[in-house]
């Protein structure tokens, strides 16, 4: 397998850099109105999708009936949908200008969503990663937006516990990332094959259902979760992991892919193991293509990947980071479960704080 | 938009830094109370309560070892009572250590292959009995069987050997020995999984010295208090996993309403044995391991509420546990009438404990973590 190295001497620099000051020099997009969304925990227990605009706060508040995890939007219809959490199984699509009323789909009984899903470019139809939990496999549930989100059918993820999900840019090719761990309702959220799981990356055709391609990873990486992804320019995808193996264990956990070759990691340090904590939380390329921001909350780390060049360029610590998204304006919104945020990250700016806890993920809304 | 983060990369990583600060400056307060002895529960953990019960696994398995030599070499019906009980008190000594997920166990899969559980779609009978019915010979050198499936290989394989229905057969002599053979190569890799757990954690082994020096070089804990987490959340999840994986599927309850599941371990009828064990162990490793004791030394309160609130708890579990040793004491718990009337107010304080115990030994620890980095996904 290929591997990349990290730019040590930028890496150790970055980590040493929290108490160097200086006068920021980035130039930055200006005028354009940074809009995210984000699932939220409110303080009474209660559980919201949030449309947020950095520079007008609120712009609209989705109840949701439980925990949500990620959203996906769509350009050409302006509709956004929140996902349940696993194992829950409903979703909500809204349109945050508050123009449509919100309608609520369910998965079969048979099956749960694992809290990701992406439209088709039209925005005609929702693929979302779901459970067959029964066979202990993962499927890709279809979804017909303008007929109230019937459920149309599914195909296999070709994979088990597919999570994030994405379009490339053919918009015909989907990217599954196969975490690899079995879960069943009845257990909740405990892993049920740690011995055996595997993760990996799957390509299908979503006009078809077939495999296209599929990258699996074993042997030192058989406990590591293929969990999140981004697809940055020339379908290039980043990658972020989870591992579920003895925790002094030394891991890589970012990766990249471009079909047709072999998935390449980020070679560890003890420094990057340290700063991530064997765990990504969220990963988002910049809207100029050039940098991933990865996040892992049980490090309270961002780390700053330079794509082309596929090295580390800075870390930066924020308290119970999870959320990061790109900002239009440059850099990165990055969102905290103690309802702290900040946007334009990692320039400065203001942290501001709302009264909820931002979950997981957060999600540029392109206007 | 192009090439409008593309700064140089040490300006990029001065910016990483100068934001740093400000988001320090946001961090909620999560300070800890200085006098909770981090290092001193570590060290107790370790030396009265995860040691000594891995000592007791290693001597419960050894037990077991001699109990299925002597029905191999002389098959009868007292032998294979003698295992079959041997196979109980083995999983008495289990169930104390089972959810200690951390460590040398998370290494290996050990954790599984002692005990591979739950195993909701028959995994492990399907192997066994596959195995069994091709002879698989290599299966009957512990050092092959090591590197088989989990399913094979632990405490629930060895279950479907001693208490199946075929497994009368073992008490007659002249019939075919390698069920019996592969009895003790089970017996003897649990032997070899135990041995190597208790390595690393005696004093000089690899992970003891994990264990024994947090710091910011350690590879797995940055902080004494990350430690102490380490310890709190055993107790948190085995609370959690005890009455939600293990009693409320029995009764039907919560998201298995529909359908009530079967008792662990209902071959060989030690469900209530397990259970038990694992009630105890978690009352050990909150009184014996040094939790209480640190928290009550950490004086999270003036005056004596802290000694109070350990008190009510420890009498609370007092009160499950003279309810679970009962039932466990019986020969086939589940059969007893209204054994769901019995199980409730077993399971029912497991959750108040939970809620006391944890909530108030993060607060004292100074353990607060945030809420995704609890509970990501």
């Amino acid at each position: 397998m290929r591997r990349m190295e990290i730019n040590r001497r930028a890496f150790v620099g970055g980590l040493a850099s929290s108490i160097i000051a200086g006068t920021p020099s980035v130039a930055a997009g200006r005028g354009a109105e940074a809009v995210f969304a984000a699932n939220v925990v409110e303080r009474n227990g209660g559980f919201a999708a949030v449309a947020y605009s950095a520079q007008k706060g609120v712009l609209l508040k989705q109840p949701l009936p439980a925990r949500g995890h990620d959203l996906t939007y769509n350009q050409a219809t302006g509709l956004l949908v929140a996902f349940a959490r696993r194992p829950g199984n409903f979703a909500v699509a809204f349109d945050y200008r508050g123009s449509r009323s919100p309608i609520t789909f369910t998965t079969p009984p048979n099956r749960h969503f694992y809290g990701h899903g992406v439209f088709s470019i039209d925005g005609r139809l929702l693929y979302a990663t779901e459970n067959d939990f029964e066979n202990a496999v993962g499927v890709i549930g279809i979804y017909d937006v303008q007929a109230g989100f019937k459920r149309l059918g599914e195909f296999k993820s070709y994979g088990v516990g597919p999570h994030d999900v994405a379009l490339l840019s053919d918009n015909r090719t989907l990217v599954v990332a196969n975490g690899g761990m079995e879960t069943h309702p009845s257990s909740g959220r405990q892993p049920l094959n740690l011995a055996t799981m595997q993760s990996s990356l799957a390509y299908i055709d979503r006009e078809t259902g077939d495999l296209l391609e599929k990258h699996e990873l074993s042997g030192d990486r058989q406990k590591l979760s293929i969990r999140h992804f981004d697809v940055a320019r020339g379908d290039v995808v980043v990658l972020g992991c989870q591992f579920k193996g003895p925790k002094w264990q030394e891991i890589d956990l970012i990766g990249f892919h471009q079909r047709g070759h072999e998935i390449g990691f980020l070679a560890s340090s003890p420094a990057a193991t340290r700063a991530l904590r064997q765990y990504v939380s969220s990963i988002a390329v910049s809207r100029d293509g050039t940098t991933a921001g990865v996040t892992s909350s049980r490090g309270e780390q961002i780390v700053y990947v330079d794509v082309e060049r596929k090295t580390i360029v800075g870390t930066a610590r924020f308290s119970d980071v999870s959320g990061v998204a790109p900002d239009p304006r440059g850099g990165f919104v990055l969102t905290g479960g103690y309802g702290h945020w900040t946007s334009r990250a990692p320039q400065p700016a203001t942290i501001k704080r709302e009264a909820w806890a931002w979950d997981n993920h957060a999600i540029a809304i392109n206007s | 938009m192009q090439g409008r983060m593309r700064a140089p990369i040490t300006t990029c990583v001065i910016l990483a830094g100068l934001w740093t600060t400000a988001a320090l400056m946001a961090t909620p307060a999560q300070s800890a109370p200085a006098d909770f002895d981090h290092r001193k529960l570590a060290e107790i953990a370790r030396s009265k309560f995860i040691v000594p019960k891995y000592e007791n696994l290693r001597a419960g398995i050894q037990s077991l070892q001699a109990a299925i030599s002597t029905l191999c070499q002389a098959p009868g019906k007292q032998q294979l009572a003698f295992a079959r009980k041997s196979y109980r008190d083995a999983v008495a000594s289990w169930g104390p250590v089972e959810f200690i997920r951390f460590g040398p166990v998370a290494k290996q899969n050990r954790l599984e292959r002692l005990f591979y559980w739950p195993d909701r779609k028959g995994r492990g009978r399907r192997q066994v009995l596959r195995l069994l019915s091709a002879k698989d010979k290599s299966a009957l050198d512990p050092g092959q069987l090591a590197v088989k499936s989990v399913a094979v290989q632990g405490l629930t394989a060895l279950e479907l050997i001693l208490f199946s229905k075929a497994s009368d057969q073992l008490a007659s002599k002249g019939t075919d020995s390698f069920a019996c053979s592969y009895a003790m190569a089970i017996a003897s890799n649990l032997g070899n999984i135990v041995a190597e757990i208790l390595k690393e954690w005696t004093p000089g082994g690899e992970f003891e010295l994990i264990w024994s020096s947090p710091g910011t070089q350690n590879p797995a804990y940055l902080s004494p208090s990350e430690v102490s987490l380490e310890i709190v959340k055993t107790l948190d999840h085995g609370l959690e996993n005890l009455r939600d994986r293990r009693i409320a599927p029995i009764l039907g309850f919560g998201k298995n309403r529909r359908r009530k599941s079967r008792p662990v371990l209902w071959r060989s009828k030690s469900s209530m044995i397990l259970i038990n064990a694992n009630i105890e162990g978690l009352y050990e490793l909150l009184f014996d391991g040094g939790l209480a004791d640190a928290y009550v030394a950490s004086k999270p309160y003036k005056g004596e509420r802290a000694e109070d609130l350990m008190a009510s708890i420890k009498s609370e579990f007092e009160l499950m546990i003279g309810m679970s040793r009962q039932l466990a004491s019986k020969a086939d718990p589940f059969s007893e009438p209204d054994i769901a009337g019995r199980l409730v107010p077993i399971g029912f304080p497991l959750r108040n404990i939970r809620h006391n115990a944890v909530t108030e030994l993060k607060s004292a620890a100074g353990l607060a973590i945030g809420f995704n980095a609890s509970d990501g996904d």
